[in-house]
């Protein structure tokens, strides 16, 4: 065999400068790109890698119970069956209807006490300090507390019903987590009253925002308390609110803790929500590739239900856009 | 043109592209990393499977306090003796064999995970002056024990994390036997057959119920893969106080035609039930559990007994369900059916509030771990309104073709298995076996510092462990186990019965009747084994059958 040939190793003049061109910081891309080189490594950590981790896993028919761990789960490739095994499970349908019934009643009663509250809080009061750290306290517990406290209170020999038996006369014993629907109830009562604070909270914010110029303009003007609400405060509030609705929107969505807590998805599946019946599949059942599928398709519809959400918080910027494009437009052609 | 070139800005779309080609490599490179799977319960490797048992050694005791013949065991307390072992016996067989393991056998330390509540057993000394087990076997081998405490409901978690990144953290598992199938397919288990041939641990003869209790503590598909610690029979307990009552049975009598005592049937139970709800006197018929997944027990009860000698889950021919059948339905309307005896809120009720309410003196009858007498019929427990009014019986059962067929099962049942990924597989099973054995076992199990419950025959016979479960409930704990069944531990058990549950919790909340709980279950079960594989499913349903009891009763209460 023959020798191998020395690797030369001697520079040629400008070879340095060969090697360094792919950072030549006056490249505005170059320079960027390596500017946000070490943001983007960890999105790609935190955020990519394990989106295209649960793509790849929901794409098999692997679970850890079947030996070997996730790298080696195209070995059970199977083309996503797992997705129209989603699309067909009432189970996950029921869950999801069930979901959002509880965020649809839950978050809007959350936004109008929230709003309420505020408004009560606007104006100076003797203790105002004091009741104001005190609305707070729901938000502070930890949910699995809140779950645990209103499943004591909800027990038919609990508080909540001695409240009702006093109120009317007579004992009430419901059981509220023994049934569909009082369960239902029970678990909305919980969610709003752990945060509701929240948009109190958001919508106090705002309102001791708006500017107060225009308060006073509008009151000189001789607007009524109702006037000045609807054409001045709610238009002006919009989109605090809107960002409000959707911040807990989506957050409500994921309602486990006083669930779990509370009734385990139960009786039967009259409470299971989204997040319960997932844990359930990828916990109980361990069946991790169907549960990356459903969390996939969840994944799906909470962007595209966030992105018209989020609609009318673009609108005014397009608007703008347009306007200022039109403006453009004029110019140059009057330039002409 | 250069200029142009730099005053190009990264848009959103060039970092979406980079940032995606960098994941799908990440993703490649991950899944490169191809470690070999063990798709079913590993072999003991062909070096650690002697073709004879091992012979009896002689050895001769150096250690102070022993009895004569004696070689190792507990000393330095009153009666230490009735846990000190001989050379042949499983624990001294055991000691020996791991003291002439070679070096490279031998660990210095072994590591086990344990339930949290269970690890008093082997860290706080009992009875005063006795050492803990983990210092005899220290002593003893020369090996140091970690035993780790880990919160029951992590431990499965923990193995299926252990088992799939091949991590080797514990040499031994700990889990509820009802994950034992799901976790033996998962290659998570050692298969213990040419240890147990080797160093014959003698299960058989200790255990009460003999080999039918073998079968169903430490067998999955006819393979031995993990050893119990743990005698979770439910066993039912009652009042004393009440049943004895003259006027209480007077009226019972008139009422129901025969005499109030602890009745053989679920139709006298029944019956008792109804006659004892009085909710205006704070006393609840009977509060054997109705919540999600453990309230499973009662149904299987009286699932269990539908049949002579015993109704089981599945055909071991075709694995096809038996559940929706009279059996089935019959057990899941009388599940809802009897919730007219218990608190309004039993769906919502765990061990915790059932416990209180019969420490209470809240019910007349219940059903719960065999611990229950010892923990409340006790005179150190200032709260307890039921010291010295309790009773136990054994599960009431259905007569069939002029037999009375009674069924308890255990649940969850701590369990031990050595784990594939330890180096040192023999001496993590010569540890098990030394601390299974009867004397050392019974030695632990009397220790009121963690909750193992008295399985073995000698356990019944300890006057320590006697004394703390009461006399009155020893001979309901041989029976329980004696007429048993185990519960769904195959593989995908916790999969079966979250669709058992969940249906028979809709029969509960009025959703659904029983023949169509029962309907949508079996196709669901039939959905599960065919995901699983039904195959493997039918041959491990076989090998289950010699885990059910065959004992069948004489009926003697005319009702």
């Amino acid at each position: 065999m023959a020798a191998s040939t020395p690797i030369t190793t001697k520079a040629t003049p400008g070879s340095a400068n060969r090697r360094l061109r792919w950072i030549d910081m006056n490249n505005t891309r170059t320079f960027a790109t390596t500017l946000t080189l070490p943001a983007q490594l960890v999105l790609l950590l935190i955020m990519i890698f394990p989106l295209l981790a649960v793509v790849y896993i929901s794409m098999t028919s692997w679970s850890p119970t079947q030996g070997g761990d996730w790298t080696q789960a195209y070995k059970f490739w199977d083309w996503g069956r797992n997705y129209v095994e989603v699309f067909t499970d009432p189970f996950f349908w029921q869950a999801l209807g069930r979901t959002f019934l509880i965020v649809g009643i839950a978050v809007p009663l959350e936004f109008l006490l929230g709003l309420g509250l505020a408004f009560l809080f606007l104006e100076d009061f003797r203790g105002k300090r004091i009741f104001y750290a005190l609305m707070l306290i729901p938000m502070m517990i930890v949910p699995a507390v809140a779950g645990y406290m209103f499943w004591m209170m909800f027990q038919s020999n609990g508080p909540i019903n001695a409240v009702i038996s006093a109120i009317i006369g007579q004992p009430f014993t419901l059981a509220w987590l023994s049934s569909e629907a009082p369960a239902t109830v029970a678990v909305i009562i919980a969610e709003v009253w752990q945060w509701t604070p929240l948009m109190f909270l958001i919508m106090a914010s705002g309102l001791v925002g708006l500017p107060e110029d225009q308060m006073r303009a509008a009151t000189m003007l001789g607007a009524s308390g109702w006037q000045k609400f609807r054409y001045l405060m709610l238009p002006m509030l919009k989109p605090i609110i809107i960002i409000a609705l959707v911040i807990r929107g989506m957050e409500a969505v994921k309602i486990f803790d006083s669930i779990f807590l509370m009734t385990a998805g139960g009786p039967a599946r009259a409470t299971e929500s989204l997040s319960i019946y997932m844990y359930k599949v990828a916990f109980q059942q361990v069946r991790w590739s169907f549960a990356a599928a459903a969390a996939m398709t969840v994944l799906v519809i909470m962007t595209i239900i966030a992105s018209y959400a989020l609609r009318p918080l673009q609108a005014p910027q397009r608007e703008a856009q347009a306007a200022m494009r039109q403006a453009a437009e004029t110019g140059a052609a009057g330039s002409d | 043109m250069e200029t142009q070139k730099s005053a190009k800005k990264i848009t959103r779309r060039d970092f979406l592209r980079a940032a995606g080609i960098a994941g799908v490599g990440v993703v490649a490179a991950g899944c490169a990393q191809q470690a070999p799977a063990p798709a079913a319960p590993t072999a003991a490797p062909a070096t650690a499977a002697p073709a004879a048992a091992t012979a009896v050694p002689a050895v001769v005791s150096t250690k102070p306090g022993l009895a004569a013949g004696m070689i190792g065991g507990p000393t330095g307390f009153e009666g230490a003796e009735r846990y000190q072992y001989g050379p042949d016996s499983p624990a001294g067989r055991a000691i020996e064999a791991l003291k002439q393991l070679p070096a490279d056998k031998k660990p210095e330390k072994l590591i086990v995970m344990h339930p949290e509540g269970a690890v008093g057993h082997w860290s706080v000394a009992f009875p005063e002056g006795a050492p803990t087990p983990a210092q005899i076997f220290e002593e003893e081998t020369g090996i140091k024990l970690d035993i780790v405490g880990v919160s029951e409901n992590d431990q499965f978690t923990k193995i299926i994390q252990d088992t799939t990144t091949k991590a080797g953290q514990w040499d031994v598992y700990s889990f509820w036997g009802n994950n034992r199938g799901t976790l033996a397919e998962s290659g998570a288990f050692f298969v213990l057959d040419d240890f147990v041939a080797q160093h014959r641990p003698e299960w058989d003869k200790a255990y009460a119920g003999g080999q039918t209790t073998v079968e169903s503590y430490a067998k999955y598909n006819g393979k031995y893969v993990c050893v119990s610690f743990d005698g979770d029979y439910q066993s039912w307990n009652f009042r004393r106080d009440l049943f004895e009552d003259a006027t209480e049975q007077k009226n019972f009598k008139a009422k129901y035609g025969w005499d109030l005592q602890w009745p053989e049937t679920f139709e006298q139970l029944d019956q008792i039930s109804e006659f004892f709800m009085r909710p205006d006197q704070n006393l609840l018929g009977c509060t054997d559990i109705r919540n999600s997944i453990w309230g499973l027990t009662n149904w299987i009860q009286r699932y269990a007994s539908a049949a002579n000698p015993f109704q089981g889950y599945f055909d071991p021919k075709t694995g096809k369900p038996l559940i929706n059948s009279p059996a089935g339905i019959r057990a899941t309307q009388e599940y809802s059916d009897t919730m007219a005896f218990k608190s309004k809120d039993a769906v919502s009720w765990g061990w915790p509030e059932q416990y209180a309410n019969f420490t209470a003196g809240g019910a007349a009858v219940t059903c719960a771990f065999p611990n229950m007498p010892k923990f409340l019929d006790n005179a150190g427990n200032a709260d307890s309104k039921v010291v010295g009014k309790i009773r136990t019986g054994l599960a009431p059962g259905r007569i069939v073709d002029g037999k009375l067929i009674r069924r308890t099962l255990w649940w969850p049942n701590i369990t031990l298995a050595v784990s594939t990924q330890t180096k040192y597989p023999e001496a993590s099973y010569l540890w098990m076996q030394w601390a299974n054995s009867p004397s050392m076992f019974t030695f632990m199990v009397g220790n009121p510092a963690g909750y193992y419950d008295p399985f073995q025959n000698s356990d019944f016979k300890d006057p320590v462990v006697v004394a703390s479960y009461h006399d009155y409930h020893v001979p309901t704990m041989i029976a329980s186990i004696e007429h048993s069944v185990p519960p769904l531990n195959l593989n995908g058990a916790s999969e079966y019965e979250t669709a058992l549950d969940t249906n028979v919790q809709a029969v509960i909340a009025g959703k659904k009747t029983a023949e169509q709980a029962m309907a949508d279950c079996e196709a669901e079960w039939e959905k599960i084994t065919d995901r699983i594989g039904r195959e493997k499913q039918v041959a491990a349903i076989a090998a289950q059958m010699a885990a059910f009891s065959t004992v069948v009763d004489e009926p003697k209460i005319k009702s």
